[in-house]
């Protein structure tokens, strides 16, 4: 149950902070990038399919475990123990025995008791189900969770094994039924002595040889390659011998550089390259290791925000001096993939895009001065958009984040002035942080202090306390009350007016903090297990009271 | 609050459909699933003065019977209307949500399972982001984020539609993302395919 812990404030550890960044390095060696939420269990940013699949193809060509670390792995893989990372896309089943299978590949201890806890919950009479909302039990998930409890010794529950076994004694092999005679043997493989002699040995053996012949008649395709490597699994667990697969039979499924990819799919499968490698398919090779963490190989919507991450994750580092550590493959990731991306992408011209180069931008300042010369060569900044209607204050912040970090000419900042002064003068009542921002940013670049005095003004409207802010309202009457408060409006109102108080621990009494992680909203605290790297940099430069670095991190 | 009233509208606007083979015999094969094309959602009116919408397609499996006449085995794709007015970029409504993830194989015709699982996110600058008209039984772990996972057993193809979601914001919303994955089901052993669309605004 949790806890009430509005007035703890995070307390952070470089150690901790060191870990972090560690788990979230994402590299192939040469290029690296970071990713947010490496200690998430609810919504980690790797991939449990692929992690667990990279791994067997690493530990079957002698690559070891690739550098995963047993304690980063365990830092995110709980929630797929307990069946719920819906975010996988595999269901309870599935979703435990990667998990327990991926720590037992990297040396991490598994917790039996919960896993215990999540196969009861997935059991059915004598059968498991793929999940709680699942009709009924299925010997595809019974032989998983078999091979898990024998894998961590737990008990096999008797009426499993007495069910499996009279199933066995009364199949016979269909095509149609193929999987389940399959996963049958699979789950008699896995027990062993357990079966007690329940089902005898020519029994079994005669379930193998028709399984293998009516395999040998089917179409090769992904499935095929999956179902004849349980058979042959099995079959040696069971002491039968069956005839190995022609190696020619599958060929037609290895792509000419070695590996096998699923129709459609932009990268290889590295499940159904390990099975083709297993049966030993004709050209098949070990792929090269792609890019992945100490904790993981990354999922792509992790992949999809690593700009920002990245950008976050080097002001996070120099809090610890660790930059240099990153800072030459970062380098080669934005040389290489980031900006030909962005160039390719600069048009249409919205606010992702403009937050994407933004991003860039402050990336490349941090890593130093010729890429961030190289990056303004290739993405110079755009002309500052003419509006100052409501939602156009976060495009004005943006247009005027590029120009402060480009080196722009006399007229470019002659025409931006001018721009500016216009959406001064044409601003509505409502007061908003994200104005208050964009005319900080323009004092800044026009070392105008009215457009400072206007900020302060602005943001004196949403201050609901020293350092603590709203992010907008609705209406010019009264102040802004604590239910109000935004982490983000607290940060840029926090580096426009530099109050001498302590505003992590304001923030965290206004509940947008506990001991380990800040949140936009006090809601939002509620639901998030972890905090992005950008409010992580806020927060540690916060803690120094370094309030005029603390905006912009990353977007 | 969701009344029971609500739970009922929100069933009777949405609609999810599980086509298992026996069923859609009739309505879809595994040949016209691997032949379909873009649809006529690309036609659809926009106004580039006004709106911020885009048509999210997520066609990785559009070339399904790949060099080498191998047969393609597994797809997942689908579309959505994303609607975000230009001046109202606080508000995006992902509209005709449909997917599909389908297992294109024929040894064995059926998965055993076909899980099949739509996401929908958004990014936003700054501020909390708030979910409406979501399906039943969809979670949201986190900020902008919406899952939506169902299963359904001995079958080659799951299809979800939904009418509309909603994220909205009291800043801007950026990006906006649509993935469909597909994890198909043979005896002890799963795969997963994904497709993802997105779009800046």
């Amino acid at each position: 149950m949790r806890t009430e812990r509005t007035h703890a404030w995070p307390t952070i550890s470089a150690a901790e902070v060191r870990t972090l960044l560690l788990d979230s390095w994402v590299t192939d060696g040469r290029r690296g990038f970071f990713v947010d939420g490496a200690h998430s269990t609810a919504n980690p940013p790797f991939s449990l399919y692929d992690t667990l699949w990279q791994l067997r193809l690493c530990q079957r060509c002698g690559q070891g475990t690739a550098g995963l670390s047993p304690a980063s792995v365990q830092a995110w893989i709980g929630g797929a123990l307990d069946g719920r990372m819906d975010s996988s896309g595999l269901p309870a089943i599935a979703q435990v025995e990667y998990a327990a299978q991926t720590l037992d590949l990297v040396g991490a201890p598994v917790d039996r008791q919960r896993v215990a806890r999540t196969l009861d919950r997935l059991r059915r009479g004598g059968g498991y189900c793929t999940s709680v909302s699942a009709a009924q039990p299925d010997w595809g998930s019974t032989a998983l969770a078999v091979r898990i409890q024998v894998q961590l010794g737990l008990p096999v529950p008797s009426q499993v094994v007495a069910d499996a076994a009279q199933s066995l004694n009364s199949h016979a092999v269909a095509p149609a039924s193929l999987a389940q005679v399959i996963s049958l043997l699979q789950i008699a493989g896995e027990l062993g002595t357990q079966l007690g002699g329940a089902v005898p040995a020519q029994t079994l053996a005669g379930l193998v040889h028709a399984a293998d012949r009516t395999l040998s008649g089917a179409r090769v395709d992904a499935a095929w390659l999956a179902l004849n490597a349980s058979l042959r699994r099995a079959a040696a667990q069971l002491a039968v011998t069956i005839a190995p697969v022609s190696p020619g039979s599958c060929t037609q499924l290895v792509d000419r550089d070695g590996s096998v990819t699923l129709p459609g799919q932009p990268a290889p499968d590295p499940q159904a390259t390990f099975y083709s490698l297993e049966l030993g398919c004709r050209g098949v090779r070990t792929p090269p290791l792609s890019a992945h963490s100490r904790a993981g190989w990354p999922n792509h919507n992790a992949v999809a925000g690593s700009v920002g991450a990245s950008a976050a994750a080097m002001r996070v580092a120099r809090e610890v001096r660790l930059d240099c550590l990153f800072a030459n493959a970062l380098q080669h990731q934005t040389r290489e993939v980031w900006l030909p991306a962005m160039q390719h992408e600069a048009s249409p011209r919205t606010v992702g895009t403009q937050i994407d180069q933004v991003n860039l931008r402050i990336l490349a300042a941090l890593i130093g001065e010729h890429l961030a010369r190289d990056v303004d060569n290739a993405l110079p900044a755009p002309a500052i958009s003419e509006s100052g209607e409501g939602t156009n204050d976060v495009a004005m912040l943006l247009d005027l984040i590029n120009l402060a970090q480009s080196s722009p000419s006399p007229q470019r900042l002659t025409d931006a002035k001018a721009i500016v002064t216009a959406a001064v003068e044409g601003r509505g009542a409502l007061p908003s942080l994200v104005c208050a921002a964009w005319l900080e940013v323009a004092s800044q670049i026009f070392s105008d202090p009215n457009l400072h005095e206007r900020a302060v003004a602005e943001a004196r409207h949403l201050r609901i306390a020293p350092g603590l802010y709203a992010a907008s309202r609705s209406t010019t009457a009264g102040a802004p009350d604590a239910s109000e408060a935004s982490l983000t409006a607290s940060t840029i109102g926090t580096w426009i007016e530099r109050p001498t108080t302590d505003v992590v621990r304001r923030w965290a009494e206004a509940g947008l903090c506990t001991e380990d992680r800040c949140a936009e909203t006090a809601k939002d605290l509620e639901r998030l297990d972890s905090m992005p790297m950008a409010t992580l940099a806020t927060v540690l430069a916060s803690q120094r009271r370094a309030y005029g670095e603390i905006f912009p991190i990353a977007f | 609050m969701d009344t029971a009233y609500n739970r009922v509208k929100k069933l009777m606007r949405g609609k999810l459909l599980v086509w298992a083979k026996e069923v859609s015999a009739g309505v879809m094969t595994k040949s016209a699933l691997s032949e379909q094309g873009s649809s006529d959602a690309a036609n659809a009116p926009m106004n580039p003065q006004l709106d911020n919408n885009h048509w999210l397609h997520l066609r990785e499996s559009s070339s399904i019977t790949p060099p080498g006449g191998r047969t393609g085995e597994i797809t997942a794709n689908g579309e959505s209307y994303l609607q975000v007015r230009f001046f109202q970029r606080n508000r995006a409504t992902f509209t005709k949500n449909s997917s599909r993830v389908a297992w294109l194989g024929d040894s064995p015709f059926n998965a055993d399972k076909v899980i099949h699982t739509d996401n929908w996110r958004v990014d936003a600058f700054p501020g909390a982001i708030t979910i409406s008209n979501a399906p039943d039984g969809s979670i949201s772990e986190q900020p902008g984020d919406l899952q939506w996972q169902t299963e359904v057993e001995n079958s080659w193809i799951s299809q979800h539609s939904w009418d509309e979601v909603t994220f909205t914001t009291s800043a801007v919303l950026y990006r906006s993302r649509f993935n469909v994955t597909g994890a198909f089901q043979f005896g002890s052993s799963f795969f997963v395919v994904t497709a993802r669309d997105s779009a800046s605004t």
